[in-house]
């Protein structure tokens, strides 16, 4: 056999060999993605089926998923939840068929999220009940604000919102032990603006219920602002 | 007349505050009134206490310059929150014992009261048979606006009946009205507690009772401010509305309602109707106040096209136009919207009914500016018009209530009314 034919049959040897090798778990991979990509479009179809009942509209809406989106209705809210369940779904089949190519960053990738998994799912976990809880008081607050006819009812809701959610960002990261020490200082930063802003603010409110009282005392003197509320 | 052993054919009742005047210039009207109306009759005068008696009944009775009217001091035991239901409860324990064919609630505080009222009120019942009889203040439509506006014409249209004053503090029940009240388990709930008056008529109008309305002088409720919020005041009212709702869901006319008027006893009213403490003004302001804020939630609860009929009315405050009215099918669109999000648990139902707040206030106020100059004939004309749009929608609004889609109320030009 010639040199240049030798060299052919080497490199189609090897090429066989590293086909070989690779080719099952090549297609095994590709398998899991196929797989993936099916359980996630079922999964949508599924959630888009289902969130046309009652009690999955309630969830949505009462969950702040709906309000939370640019421009909020049922229809985008479902969408979006389904896209969300999609793309875990897929991208979680994609991260394994990695890890089947033995594709060392891919494998670490996968073994360092098992293992961080329950810490992560803990920590996700306290944020979001802190984010939904901060909705709900804010929404609370924005409600009787508004009906008592105090002063931007909006800023004082986001106020709400935000100590609540950073309450849960500092209570997730002590629990997960994830940069605790920089969050810690970060909070306890944001606590002494809040606090330095609050007292800020009640002066002047104080202020103000002090001479509403007075006004209010001399109104009653004269007869004025006891209207009782029709029945 | 007023003492006959052990059994009286009337007994009249009042639940008293701490601060609650002293009742002898009424004990006085209600004597002469019943040796005037119905001197062969036999009766008995009792007071119940909203909060718990620190003396014990007798002593407060000898305190009392009332002993010539034999009142006899009435008292339920129980425990929590002070609350009317209480002496309500204790008043109709005592009617029952009493054997009583009517029990005649009145307040205390009613400045208004005149002895023919005990003729207005019981006569009905006693020689009738109706089971509930309410009066109907002259000239007050627009005072009772709350009621006019939203608590009466939702009650007539599901359950084909019941009185345009369902908020009112004098009430004759008859003895099956109140053993039927008494055998109820639901006392210390939170609408009997917070709106006892609203409790006992809706009962009585959807468990079809004989319900009458009798035609008194206007109403004298002296301005004492109130002891709790606006907001909370219209939440316990509203709330109470719609628990009461969702309980006798069961109950709501399946077809076309066959409406019954509350049979009317007295003289209709004619002439210009009582000035109102607010000249709406303040109300408007405040939807105007809260629309910024609220507005976004608004949209969660109410259907685009409702929505927007908030929002046109908003700027027709803003523009200062004339009539800057919330129409009736807008109005009754937002109540039967704003009950089905309650229902249906959209929002926490304590921020729906927040939400609700503003809205309210928004349709007295526009209520009141319109009906300012009219005669008390044409503000009736006006809530019985309205009374045919709750009616109207009332199909859709069961299919709404029962989660059908969000877009089952008719709009534009589907209004059936």
């Amino acid at each position: 056999m010639s040199p240049p034919l030798h060299a052919i049959e080497e490199l189609r040897l090897a090429f066989y060999g590293a086909v070989s090798g690779v080719l099952p778990r090549l297609i095994a991979a590709a398998l899991l993605l196929l797989g993936s990509w099916l359980v996630a479009a079922s999964a949508r179809w599924a959630m888009n089926r289902a969130a046309r009942t009652e009690w999955v509209e309630r969830l949505l809406i009462r969950s702040g998923v709906l309000s939370g989106l640019v421009e909020p209705s049922l229809a985008a809210s479902r969408r979006f939840v389904a896209d969300v369940i999609y793309w875990s779904i897929l991208l979680g089949g994609a991260a394994f068929a990695l890890a089947l190519l033995s594709d060392p960053f891919a494998s670490r990738l996968v073994a360092f999220v098992l293992v961080l998994l329950p810490n992560m799912l803990l920590g996700v976990g306290i944020v979001l009940g802190a984010w939904w809880l901060g909705r709900y008081w804010s929404r609370s607050t924005l409600i009787w604000m508004a009906n008592e006819g105090i002063h931007y009812p909006w800023r004082w809701a986001a106020l709400v919102r935000f100590s609540v959610l950073a309450g849960g960002i500092a209570i997730a990261s002590e629990a997960t032990g994830f940069a605790t020490l920089l969050i810690r200082s970060s909070f306890l930063i944001l606590l002494a603006g809040i606090t330095y802003v609050t007292a800020q603010a009640l002066l002047p409110l104080i202020q103000i219920y002090v001479e509403s009282a007075f006004r209010r005392e001399d109104a009653e003197q004269r007869g004025l602002g006891k209207e009782p509320l029709p029945r | 007349m007023s003492d006959a052993g052990g059994r009286a054919d009337i007994v009249i009742g009042m639940v008293m505050g701490t601060d609650s005047p002293p009742v002898h210039d009424l004990a006085d009207s209600i004597a002469g009134g019943m040796k005037e109306y119905f001197p062969q009759y036999s009766w008995k005068l009792a007071k119940a206490s909203l909060y718990p008696p620190c003396q014990s009944p007798e002593e407060e009775l000898v305190s009392l310059p009332m002993q010539r009217f034999g009142v006899h001091h009435v008292t339920y035991p129980w425990h929590g929150v002070p609350a009317k239901t209480n002496g309500y409860r204790a008043i109709f324990e005592y009617a029952r014992q009493k054997q009583a064919k009517v029990c005649l609630l009145l307040d205390p505080e009613q400045a208004g009261f005149q002895k023919n009222w005990i003729d207005a009120l019981v006569r009905p019942g006693i020689h009738s048979k109706y089971d509930l009889v309410t009066p109907v203040n002259n000239g007050a439509a627009r005072q009772h606006s709350i009621s006019g506006n939203l608590l009466a014409p939702i009650i007539r249209a599901l359950f084909g009946r019941g009185p345009r004053q369902p908020m009112s503090s004098e009430l004759a029940i008859s003895a099956k009205l109140l053993n039927r009240l008494l055998s109820r388990h639901d006392w210390d709930s939170a609408v009997a507690r917070y709106t006892p008056e609203l409790w006992i008529t809706f009962i009585a109008a959807a468990e079809q009772f004989r319900v009458a309305e009798s035609t008194v002088s206007p109403s004298e409720i002296p301005a004492g401010g109130m002891p709790i919020s606006r907001q909370t005041a219209i939440a316990q009212i509203v709330g109470g509305l719609f628990e009461l709702l969702e309980q006798y869901e069961h109950r709501w006319p399946t077809a076309e309602n066959e409406n019954e008027v509350a049979d009317l006893f007295g003289q209709p009213f004619s002439g210009a109707g009582e000035s109102v403490g607010n000249d709406g003004l303040t109300y408007l302001g405040h939807f105007v106040e809260a629309f910024p804020s609220l507005q976004s939630h608004w949209r969660l609860i109410l259907t685009p096209h409702t929505f927007a009929e908030v929002e046109s009315f908003l700027q027709a405050i803003q523009r200062g136009e004339s009539g800057r009215y919330l129409a009736d099918a807008a109005w009754v669109r937002i109540v039967y919207e704003v009950a089905s999000a309650w229902r249906r648990r959209i929002l926490p139902r304590s921020q729906v009914l927040g939400l609700f707040t503003p809205l309210l206030l928004g349709r007295l106020g526009s209520f009141s500016l319109k009906t300012q100059w009219m005669e008390q004939a044409e503000t009736d004309a006006e809530l019985a018009r309205l009374v045919k749009y709750f009616e109207a929608l009332q199909p859709a609004f069961q299919r709404l209530w029962q989660g059908q889609s969000l877009k089952a109320l008719p709009h534009h030009g589907q209004d059936a009314a």
